[in-house]
């Protein structure tokens, strides 16, 4: 009995192992858009329910297999006109390029950090959550599939191949909940090294120009089940398709504003 | 043996899938009532600006003599407006306007003695800052006129190349580095190709440094000159079309690094004698310059260049060249925290001995440092940041300050700044007499 017990497991974890490649392949090539403007702002609530919030303009658009961005802050009143401007590469191997406008210092300034798991903006959401996972850093693994809301949903374990992806993001293991119609990620469990978790819920996925894009994501950290921080981020005015000329993402056009 | 391994591994993976079970018990929802989001609609004019309360305490000096101004216990009671409109005039032109007002209770709120130039220099003041028109006039041609700044160079702490603008130096290691540089007016052309930027300005506006008042605690010159030494008013070269200033830069920016190259005839920070010593002037001098950043992983390599020429001293009567090296790195590796280290070394050519004598006080060679570190806590609400600026020669302090100090978000308009500040001496006796100048300070900002 025992060795069928063994041999069910063995291949059902088999059979996952095929699926999740497939499922985690589709996830990545999902078309999430390209030429986007939108109006992002973040409530950020601390564990005594206060709140702040900030607010930003974003240009997104895709140069081949990198993407662009410029984020424009626009409130709070003492960081309005900052600006930051993101060369994400596709390629490994070469570091993303990072300049922020500093208005106060009148000066663009050159950011050079690989870790990625600092606070973006003060929110719960690390600079890692704001970009897109690199398929190949990572080990994965269908844990089970459930529903949410009226939805079934993979979840897959997501682990880091080594511990130089580990140190970038800060996260030692994650959870991934892939909604089965649609391969868009709706939910992810994230635990960090200092036995903190990080709860990341979308609350509004929409279908804008046939393309589905989270308007409203809640992400929450806690630790030891007590909540210590919340944020939620909400898209707006989500424009598609726009023409975005090249000389948007550039220092030039930082230091203009707009 | 087999079962044993067998009960142990569904024991495991029940208790695995217990604590899995357990951790998602984290999605369930919590009724938080989010305050409504503003929508911020694009205007034509746009309001901003800060009132700012100020306060700082000295806590190092001594008791000054019969007739000397006071120095020790409050120093700061101000209040400081700043406004600013900037407008959207069409597509491509934009303007700002932007002015600052203070005004120091302290100088009525004190029963001591100040002098007329400190009264002048520190009680109140208000002032144009930026005023510009910023616009397009072709493709990868930008423009702008009017009181602008100009922020040359890669470094962040020590200045090198960074020579357009001049300076606020009334209060030593006191004023933030947003508020150390002066408006100047001048027309600006960008010329943009590809990775690279052509920048050639104008400056037709000759503004000199804003200097301590001469007694005030960061200009003691009864302990440096001597008594009875007249110190003469300073004067500012007439603005004119012949005392036009100049600047040129080029700037590559790269995958991984950039690279500028700065050239400029502007106004020396330092002033000289002239008119038989009844007064103290500016004169131009002509700089060319090269500035490099690399980024390596989580590191920012800087290194700057600059070579100075037509320095006047009063000393001796020939002009000067100097050469002006820095090396820095910024680390940015560990979460929420920046370290940062600057090292300058100046070198003056054809130096005489004389130079170091009053009021000069300048050496054959000079090295300067900057380390920084700053600590972002509290999701960004708070930022522990600590300075140390020294100059030092052959081995000796020179003198310098250092810094600690928190700045603290109580929500998203109010602000809180509090901190110390110790003054270093050393060799230098221009330094060395602001040792006793240590101060706590705390400021409090509502942004608008």
């Amino acid at each position: 009995m025992y060795k069928i017990l063994l041999i069910l497991l063995t291949v059902g974890s088999f059979v996952f192992a095929m699926d999740v490649e497939e499922i985690v392949q589709k996830v990545d090539t999902r078309d999430d858009g390209d030429n986007i403007i939108s109006d992002m702002s973040m409530v950020l609530i601390d564990k005594a329910n206060k709140q702040r919030v900030r607010t930003m303009k974003t240009y997104t658009k895709d140069f081949g297999v990198d993407t662009y961005k410029t984020i424009y802050f626009l409130a709070p009143s003492d960081v309005k006109n900052t600006a930051f401007l993101t060369y994400d590469y596709d390629d490994d191997a070469k570091d993303d390029d990072q300049w922020l406008y500093l208005p106060a210092l009148k000066k663009t300034k050159r950011i050079a950090s690989t870790d990625k798991s600092g606070s973006f903006m003060g929110s719960d959401f690390s600079y890692a959550d704001m970009t897109k996972p690199d398929l190949t850093d990572y080990n994965y693994k269908i844990v089970k599939e459930q529903k949410v809301g009226k939805h079934n949903t993979w979840i897959i374990e997501r682990l880091p191949k080594t511990q130089a992806i580990l140190d970038e993001t800060g996260y030692k293991k994650s959870y991934i909940f892939v909604r089965q119609d649609n391969f868009v990620v709706i939910r992810a469990m994230h635990y960090l090294d200092d036995g903190k978790k990080k709860y990341m819920n979308v609350k509004k996925l929409e279908k804008i120009e046939g393309i589905w894009i989270a308007t409203e994501i809640e992400m929450k950290t806690t630790k030891n089940k007590k909540r210590l921080h919340t944020t939620i981020l909400q898209l707006s005015d989500i424009k598609l398709n726009q023409k975005l000329n090249e000389n948007l993402f550039s220092v030039r056009q930082i230091e203009k504003g707009i | 043996m087999r079962l044993i391994f067998l009960a142990l591994h569904v024991i495991s993976s029940l208790t695995y899938a217990d604590k899995f079970e357990d951790d998602l018990g984290g999605f369930e929802e919590e009724s938080i009532a989010i305050i409504e989001i503003k929508k911020i609609k694009e205007k034509t004019h746009q309001l901003k600006g800060s009132l700012k309360l100020s306060s700082s305490y000295n806590y190092a000096h001594n008791a000054p003599s019969s007739g000397n101004t006071d120095f020790r216990g409050l120093s700061r009671l101000k209040t400081t407006l700043d406004l600013c409109v900037d407008s959207k005039i069409n597509d491509n032109w934009k303007s700002r306007f932007e002015v600052q007002a203070f005004y120091d209770a302290i100088y009525v709120a004190r029963d001591t003695t100040y002098t007329d130039d400190m009264i002048d220099t520190y009680e109140s003041e208000f002032e144009i800052q930026e005023a510009y028109i910023l616009g397009s006039i072709a493709d990868n041609i930008d423009l702008k006129i009017g009181r602008q700044i100009v922020v040359w160079g890669k470094s962040d702490n020590i200045r090198l190349n960074d020579v357009i603008n001049p300076l606020d130096n009334r209060e030593i290691g006191m004023v933030d580095i947003e508020d150390l540089r002066l408006p100047l007016f001048m027309s600006k052309l960008d010329y943009y190709s590809g990775v690279w930027n052509l920048s050639a300005m104008v400056i037709h506006e000759s503004r000199i440094q804003k200097e301590a008042a001469n007694g005030s605690d960061y200009l003691p010159t009864h302990i440096f000159l001597k008594p009875n030494t007249i110190f003469p008013e300073d004067k500012t070269p007439a603005t004119s079309f012949k005392n036009s200033q100049y600047a040129l830069s080029l700037n590559g920016r790269f995958s991984g690094w950039d690279l500028s190259f700065y050239g400029a005839k502007v106004l020396d920070t330092k002033w000289h004698f002239e008119n038989s010593k009844q007064t103290r002037t500016y004169s131009p001098i002509k700089t060319v310059g090269i500035a490099t950043n690399i980024a390596i992983e989580s590191l920012l390599l800087t290194s700057e260049l600059v070579y100075t020429k037509d320095l006047k001293f009063n000393t001796v009567n020939s002009e000067k060249s100097r050469l002006d090296f820095l090396l820095g790195a910024e680390y940015n590796g560990i979460t929420d925290f920046t370290l940062s280290l600057e090292v300058a070394q100046r070198h003056i050519f054809d130096y005489e001995a004389t130079m170091q004598s009053a009021p000069d006080f300048a050496y054959e060679d000079e090295s300067q440092s900057a380390l920084r570190m700053s600590y972002s806590f509290n999701h960004e609400k708070g930022m522990l940041t600590y300075l140390n600026t020294l100059f030092w020669n052959n081995n000796n302090i020179n003198g310098g300050f250092e810094r600690l100090w928190v700045n603290y978000d109580l929500n998203d308009d109010f602000e809180i700044n509090i901190g110390l500040v110790d003054y270093i001496g050393g060799d230098k006796i221009v330094l060395d007499a602001l040792s006793d100048n240590d101060r706590f300070f705390a400021d409090i900002s509502y942004h608008f």
